[in-house]
This record gives structure tokens, sequence and C-alpha cells, in this order.
């Protein structure tokens, strides 16, 4: 056959056409003479006679010439690619620089236009993008806002935090008199503050502040003042209240000034209302306090070394650092120590540390791991992303091979056809990063209406400049790295072969490798990503399966404040024997007693409440053993719905000796090993402390997760309420109920309020609503890792179908043969399917080693579940290998349908 | 057959109303014209892609690649919005001028 390109290239004379408009003019005219060609050829005309009559179709090739460029003239373009096609040829002449702008401009309009002649091909690649890059800068602006942007302070990297839990009062002062680091030293109680005298009792979030603590992080008065140095001593307290609160509280009264208000039993006076932009440490994390009062140093009430209460913060001066300042404070406890043993030494003498922490590492500690996880996981998906689109762009293959060796041939270096191809991945990565916001802003959205909680800081993520910034840069990043495999694959062409071989698909340079070699890599990180989504979610899975060791879904807790003057031991007894009664009675309610703590009131790590270590058994062994003392009223196991054996903790006569308890099964286990613990009696306390107690264990609990699901069977000690836990103010009412818990709470409150109007209610919850907060962060995390998981699989999968098909396409001709040859359709699926498999194979190789080496990072997040466990490893390396052997099918079908006619036609 | 001036008066209304169809590549549409005019009418490359040419920049048409297995690829034309604004003149002006060229010319009074 005649090369009709060639006829036409001698005899169409062209003016300049934007773009590579004259390079498509010339295929579509080959193309039909060609097509009249094969048609005169198939009616039996000779080849002689054929490429005569297909050439006798353009008789006059000027007139020809000029219909078109008048059909070009007529196309009136719109004014911008108008003023770029002029500012394009102007600065074609005008330097090195000029040149390159113009090249620049002229291919920004040809990917353009490339857009309207391939919408499908543009929208999958930019909504791949879009959705890698979207998805990224979501979770950077999160943890932009959480960990990385300084906190709203001055100077906020001299903020630092004393870590080592709360300070007594005297300690303190030994800091501060000792320590010349800090600028200002200075601390803060937050507890909890009965505001009563209104119509009902309200709880407020409050601080007693020392002097320089609202200072320290810039407060500043809306109204009136804030705290000076006159107003922590005298009486009566003086206080700011927060913004919010003034508002909530007082509707934004401005006459609040000079009010006095009582605060557990004491009259305080509000001074002033902060400015509504301040923000304490507590605030920062969510828990802004209402109301600031001023402590003086000097109150009897806090010279106490066993009162744990203040939290110390401190502005470094300048020139100091968290290293200096850390072996200074060091310096002070071990010189103290021995001046005050007391204050500076933990119970088995060593000096008891502190450490000095930057208040940001301090804020966010608890969520640096699982955030900066989320930030490695969805850089994977961007990866896998990237990998996904150059394969996409290979495979737009043959097209590109043939413009780019017709630029070459007409004199392009390889500079500027680089520079086309960059510029063609970065428009689309723009595109991408485009849509990417769009997602981003959703994405963070979403977050943060599912914001699994423990969070800090969470008010301060937004897609912002930094993250459009972020953006930005990630946008680029991705359009180079997917531009690569492109842009490489063009420099290796050979333009002979590709001008030589024409157009036909299925022929021109094989881009198989470097596909493969993405697809390989896009299965070897989604592997990582499932590994990972799988460890979390079977660890979510464990985590849910677990029994708690009671029935939660019956049950419903108060928290009792039974604090203050009004109530000391006698008082809270009557008021309990009063009460249960009462609650007994309401509809609804089967069973109801008194403890320290309902299980799941206080969940997670810490332990809040009476903690215990020194036991002597039977034997008269002394055991060491961290346990949180449970005093509980009688019925408190069959309210809960514990599993107890052996017999209750009766109240027993205030004088009987040894005092009736229960054990946790674990307590009962270091106390007494195997034997059976029921009758025993030990002793509880410190024998030259306090006074040392006879116990009788009367029964023993089994498997109660009092402080969550992934807590284990901690250590407890249950002893009888009003014997031992009333001189305790922290009290909580555990109410089991026949139905729903959520439906007898208002008659809770109502049964309360009959007998003590002014007790506040701050903490009034069903058990099943805290055990599903308890689980929200591990299912957030888990879901979170899954879907980008499951985005990697479908990407992955698409990469390996993309790659098949490619090859199939590219090897329709051998298949064609082999077929001829009398190859089967079953040898030949099976043949496909084997090398998309040694592809797959090679991948999950690569995956499992990344996976084994990435899961550690999970370790922290885990519930009995280790990282390098086989199993699940194995589990989703098979679904990987299942998916990408699936995705395979389709191309493996087309080439078993190769026909042996169109190879040798081919031929 | 007809005179050249006859044709390609009517040859962009022909295309577009062969494209409302669906979409269809040059050479096709030359196949086209020449069936349904049952062999009457047929354009040669020369005179049929400047049309086209001209249509798709002045957007009655718009061309876009398609590659399908073992073929080379095309360039498939179909109907833009506009185009089909177009098409529905352009009916409208040939049916009312055919019918004035009849009156004068005394064909079909029917």
């Amino acid at each position: 056959m005649p090369d009709w390109k060639a006829h036409i290239r001698e005899r169409l004379r062209l003016p300049h056409l934007p773009g590579l408009r004259d390079q498509r003019i010339l295929e579509e005219l080959a193309g039909q003479l060609e097509d009249i060609y094969a048609e005169h050829r198939a009616a039996g005309a000779s080849e002689a006679e054929a490429t005569r009559l297909a050439a006798a179709q353009v008789a006059d090739w000027d007139a020809l010439s000029r219909q078109i460029a008048a059909a070009e003239r007529g196309n009136r373009p719109p004014a911008a690619s108008a003023w770029t096609d002029q500012a394009a040829a102007r600065l074609e002449h005008a330097g090195a620089w000029g040149a390159f702008l113009s090249d620049l401009i002229r291919n920004v309009r040809h990917t353009l236009r490339s857009v309207r002649l391939e919408p499908g091909f543009w929208a999958v690649t930019v909504l791949i993008l879009g959705l890698g890059i979207g998805a990224t800068t979501a979770i950077f602006s999160i943890v932009d806002g959480v960990l990385l942007k300084p906190l709203p302070y001055a100077h906020p990297e001299q903020l630092v935090y004393f870590g080592g839990g709360s300070f007594p009062m005297p300690r303190f002062q030994d800091f501060q008199d000792n320590a010349a680091s800090y600028s200002n030293l200075t601390g803060v109680w937050e507890r909890d503050m009965d505001w009563t005298g209104g119509e009902r009792p309200l709880q407020l979030d409050g601080a007693l502040t020392l002097p320089g603590y609202l200072n320290l992080f810039g407060a500043r008065a809306a109204l009136g003042r804030v705290l000076g140095a006159d107003d922590f001593t005298g009486t009566p307290h003086r206080g700011v209240l927060s913004h919010a609160a003034w508002q909530r509280l007082f509707g934004g009264d401005s006459g609040v000034i000079g009010r006095s208000i009582t605060l557990d039993g004491s009259p305080v006076e509000i001074v002033g209302v902060l400015d509504g932009g301040f923000a304490s440490p507590a605030g920062l994390t969510g828990h802004e306090r209402d109301v600031f009062v001023g402590m003086d140093p000097k109150w009897d009430e806090i010279q106490n070394a066993h009162l744990y209460m203040l939290q110390v913060y401190g502005r470094l001066r300048d020139g100091a650092s968290t290293g200096t300042a850390q072996a200074e404070i060091d310096g002070v406890v071990t010189r103290m120590a021995d001046v005050h043993p007391d204050l500076h030494r933990q119970r088995d003498g060593a000096p008891a540390q502190v450490t000095v922490i930057p208040l940001q590492a301090d804020i966010v500690a608890d969520v640096r791991g699982s955030l900066t996880l989320l930030l490695g996981a969805v850089g994977f998906l961007l990866l896998i992303a990237c990998a996904n689109v150059a394969n996409l762009q290979l495979a737009r293959g043959t097209e590109r091979a043939h413009e780019f060796a017709l630029r070459s041939a007409m004199g392009a270096g390889r500079g500027r056809i680089l520079v086309q191809t960059f510029t063609e991945s970065l428009l689309f990565a723009l595109a991408g990063g485009a849509l990417g916001t769009l997602v981003a802003a959703g994405g963070v959205r979403a977050f943060e209406l599912w914001n699994p909680g423990q969070i800090p800081l969470i008010e301060r993520i937004a897609v912002d400049g930094r993250a459009l910034g972020f953006t930005l840069g990630v946008t680029l990043v991705t359009g180079l790295l997917f531009g690569a495999a492109p842009a490489f694959q063009s420099l290796r062409l050979n333009l002979n072969d590709v001008l030589k071989e024409g157009w036909r698909a299925g022929k021109g340079p094989d881009r198989g490798r470097l596909r493969r070699i993405l697809v390989v890599g896009e299965i070897a990180m989604a592997l990582v990503l499932l590994a990972g989504a799988g460890l979390l979610f079977d660890s979510f899975l464990n985590l849910r399966s677990v029994r708690p060791g009671f029935d939660a879904s019956h049950l419903a807790g108060v928290e009792l404040r039974m604090e203050g003057d009004r109530y000391d031991r006698q008082a809270r007894i009557q008021f309990v024997r009063q009460l249960l009664p009462r609650v007994r009675a309401i509809p609804g309610v089967r069973q109801t007693a008194v403890s320290i703590s309902v299980p799941f009131q206080f969940y997670g790590r810490g332990r809040t409440g009476w903690s215990t270590r020194r036991f002597v058994n039977d034997l008269g062994a002394e055991v060491d053993r961290f346990a949180m003392v449970q005093p509980v009223s009688p019925g408190f196991f069959s309210t809960i719905g514990a599993d107890l054996l052996g017999d209750d903790v009766s109240p027993g006569a205030d004088g009987e000796t040894p005092i009736p308890v229960a054990l946790s099964q674990s307590l009962a286990r270091d106390l007494f090993g195997e034997r059976n613990p029921l009758g025993r009696v030990f002793r509880w306390g410190r024998t030259e402390e306090d006074e040392p107690r006879q116990l009788r264990v009367a029964g023993v609990v089994k498997g109660l997760h009092h402080w969550g699901l992934d807590q284990g069977d901690e250590s407890m000690l249950y002893v009888p309420w009003e014997r031992m836990g009333a001189e305790i103010p922290m009290t909580a009412l555990a109410v089991r109920t026949d139905g729903d818990p959520a439906g007898v709470l208002p008659a809770l409150r109502a049964a309360i309020w009959e007998l003590d109007p002014d007790m506040a209610l701050p903490d009034v919850f069903t058990v099943p609503e805290r055990m599903g907060q308890s689980l929200a962060a591990p299912k957030f995390y888990a879901a979170l890792l899954m879907t980008f998981a499951a985005v990697a699989l479908l990407l992955a999968a698409g990469g390996i179908y993309g790659a098949m098909l490619y090859t199939v396409g590219r090897r329709r001709h051998e298949f064609g043969i082999r077929a001829a040859l009398g190859a089967d359709g079953g040898t030949l699926v099976r043949h496909v399917l084997w090398s998309s498999a040694r592809i797959t194979i090679i991948g999950l190789g690569l995956g499992l080693a990344g996976a084994l080496l990435a899961t550690r990072t999970l370790r922290s997040m885990l519930f009995q579940v280790s990282a390098g466990d086989p199993v699940p490893l194995l589990g989703v390396a098979a679904l990987m290998g299942a998916v990408a052997i699936g995705a395979s099918v389709i191309p493996a079908r087309r080439a078993a349908r190769a026909n042996p006619v169109d190879a040798m036609r081919a031929e | 057959m007809f005179s050249p001036e006859l044709k390609k008066g009517s040859v962009e209304l022909m295309i577009l109303a062969l494209l409302e169809d669906g979409p269809s590549h040059g050479y096709e549409l030359g196949k086209l014209i020449e069936l349904r005019s049952g062999g009457e009418i047929q354009f040669n490359v020369s005179t049929l892609y400047p049309v086209l040419y001209r249509m798709e920049n002045d957007g009655w048409i718009s061309g876009r690649w398609v590659e399908k297995p073992g073929e080379r690829r095309r360039c498939h034309y179909r109907l833009t919005r506009k185009g089909r604004d177009v098409l529905a003149r352009q009916r409208h002006e040939w049916a009312a001028f055919a019918a004035a060229v009849n009156l004068v010319i005394g064909g079909s009074h029917a």
C-alpha cells in the first residue's frame, strides 16, 4: 500500500496552524484515502489501479489547501486564544526564554485542546488525581492544625509544661524557689466547682490559678480586668469568666462585673470577662474552663504534701532551652530530695522525676502517632494514584510516541519535548489539585463532624492558605512524578521505528516493562495499606468482641457530688440511705447501688479514683501490687450484672474485723497464687503509716472491665462503701434498668434533686453510650485506613487491568498466530493470567516486606493482634492477589478471542 | 448526476442530517451520502473534507479520535448542540426554498 501521508505531505501546502492541527489534517486525509484504496482493492482492483483511483479523489491540491486555510481563517478563535497565539508568536523570537515561554503557551493550548478530544481520559485522570491529592490535603490540614501550627501564644516555643502528673503546692514552691530557667513559672488547679444560688445548681469547669497563669497565656479582658497582683489575697476571692461562659451563663450581661457568685460554697467576685480569642491549654484541647479564680499560694488548705493538684506551666527565659531547663530541674529535685524527702522522693526512696516538655508536644502527645500514621497512609495512596495516572499516560502510547517522533523530526530538541510532556502532566495535576481542594474541604468537614474525640486543637483544622500551599506543592510533585514515566519514555523513542511503523496500535516502542514496574509498585503499596487497615480492623473486632464482664446494656450512672461543707461522712451515708429506695421505686429501675465509679464512667489509660499498692497476704508475705480500691454498697455486683463467686460485700458492723471484701480475680491471684482465695484473711496498708486493716475475702469478681474493653481485668479491691467509702466525696450511683437506660435519666435527676436541690449533676450517663465513645477512636482510625486501602485496592486493580489490556493489545498479532498454530482459548487465557500472576507475585512479595516494616508503627494502636501476625497479612495478600488476577480476566478473555485471520491479514 | 454547485450548496445540510443519526467518520459520511442518494450524489475527499473541517471550526460538529481493535484510529464526528440548531434552521429553509423554486418552475402543485 502506498504511503498516503507522504503522498499528502508532498502536495498539501498548509499555513502554520496552531497546535498540532496540521498533523490531524494529515492523518485524517491519509486515513480517508487509505479507506478508499482499501475499498477498491476489496472490489478487485489491482494495486496500481486502486492507488490511482484513491489519488484521483483530490484533483487540485492547491485548491484543497486554500479551502482548508480559508476555513481556518473563518474560524474566529476566542479572544483569549487569539491573544495567546499572538503572544506566543511574539515571544518565539525573543531569546531563549521567549522561545521557552512561547512553547509553553502553545503546549498549554495544545493540552487544553486534547481535553476536548479525549474527555473520558481526562476525566478519569483528573478524578484519580483529585481523590489522591484531596485525601492527602485533608489529612495534612488535620496534621497541620493539630501538630504543626504554633500554639496561639506569644513565643509559643518558650512555653513548657511539667510532666510527671500534678504537684502538691509545697513541691511547686521548691521549684519556684530553686529553678532559674523561667521568666514565669506558675500553675493551675483545674477542678469542677459547684455554682449554687441559682434556680438549679450548676457545675462549672473551674480553674484556681496562681499569679502569672493568665499572663503566661496572654489573657486580656474584654470587660472589666484580668486578675491583678492584689486579686490573689484576702476575701472575697476574685475571678474572671471566660467569654463563652459569660455568654452561656449570663447572656452577655455586662452587669456581671462586680457581682458575687457562690462557688463551692464560697463567694467569688467577678472582676472581668476574658477576651473571646483567649484559650488556656485546657481550651486548646476543647475543655475551656468557665471561670478562673485567683489562688493564694499561701492558703492553708493547699499546704499539703499529699494534695496532688497543681499543673505547672512556665515560660523559659531567653537563652534557656528545654534541655537546660531539664538539667536544672533534675539538679533541683536531687538536691531538694534531701531537704524535703516527703516532697521529692517516691515511696521507694528514689527522687521523683519531673520532665520539662514543650507545651505543644504535651498537648498533642496522645494523637501524634495516629495522625502521623494517617499522613503516611494517605501518602501511599497518593503514590498509588500517581503510578496509576502514569500508567494511563503510557497507555496513550502510540499516539504520543508518533507525535514526539514527528516533533523530533521537525527539529524539536529533547528538552522541548520533555517540557511539553511535563507541561501536560502539570496541567493534569493542577486540574487534579483543584478538584483535590474541594475533596479536602469536604474531607475536613467530614472529619469535624465525625470527630472521634480526644483530638486536641481540632478547631484549628482548616483548608487554609497553608493547606492550599501544601496542595500546590503536592500537586506539582505529583505532576512531576506521574509525568516522569511518559517523559523519560519519550526520550527513549527510536524516531525511525515510530515513523516507519505509523499509527497502528500494537506497534511502536514497548511501554510494557515500565507499566509492569508501575503496577508492581501499586500492588506492593496497596498491600501495605491493606495490611495496616486489616490489622486495625482485626484489632477493632477483637476490642468489640471483648466481654465486658458485666451487663452493660441496661446500666445507667450518675456522679453524686457530695462535696463541700454540706457533706461529711455521716451526711453522705444519710443521703445514700434515703436515695437508694427512692431510685428503686422509679418505674423501669430494677436495682441500684453506689460505688466510687460505675464501669466505663472513666475509660482509657488514666485511673480516676482511689489507688493503693501495699498488701500482706495470708502467709505474711508483702505483696506490692497496684490496685484500685472500689468501695461499693451491697448489691453493687448484681446491679451491674457482674460475675461474682462467693458472697457480696456486706456492710458489716462498724467494728467488725476482718472486714469482708471482694477482689478481682487478678488481685486474688497476686495475693494467693493458685490457692482458693475465698475466706482467706489478708492485710491492706503499710504498717508504719496507715492503720493496717484486716480483710477477709468474701467474693471474687471475674473478668470485669471497669476501665475500658482494652484495659484488661484490672486489680480491684471492693470494700464496703458505708464503712470505708463514705469518707471520700467521690461517689457514683449505678442503676440497672429493665429497658433502655436512657429512659430513666430524667427520673433519676428528679429523685436526687428532691433530696438535695443544690446538688450539681454534671455527669448523668448510660453505660452503652460511654462504651460507644470508648470505641470511637479505634473505629475511626480503622474505618479511615480501610477506606484508603479500599481505594488503593481499586486503583491497583485498575492498574493491572490496564497493563494487561495493553499487553494483550500489543500481542494481538502474536496471539493470533498462536491461535492459528492451534492454541485454544483456554491456553491463551492461562497464558495472560500467568503473566499477570507473575507481576502480582512480585508486587505481593515486595508489599509483604513493606507491610512487615510499616505495620510496626501501628503497634501502639493494636489490641490483641501483633503487628507481624502472619494470618491477617497473608489474608490481605490473598485478597490483593485475587483482585489482581480477577482484574486480568477480561484482558485474558480478549486474548482468547484472538483471530488467526487478523494475524494473517496484518502480514 | 447533479451539477457541482447544486451539490455544494446542500452538502452541509446532508452531513448534519446524517450525523443526527449518530457519530460517523469522514469516509463513512461520503459512503452514506452515496448510499442514501441511490448513488446519485457522490463527493470526493477534496470536497467533503474542507466542509467537515469548516463545520468543526464553526462548532457545528465536533471530532473525536476513536481507536478500535484491529483498525487504525479514526476521527468520529458528532453533532453539537449548535449543529442541531443549524440543522433545524437549514431544514426549514431548504423546504421553503424548494417549495418556492417549485412554484416558479411549475413543479408539483399538490
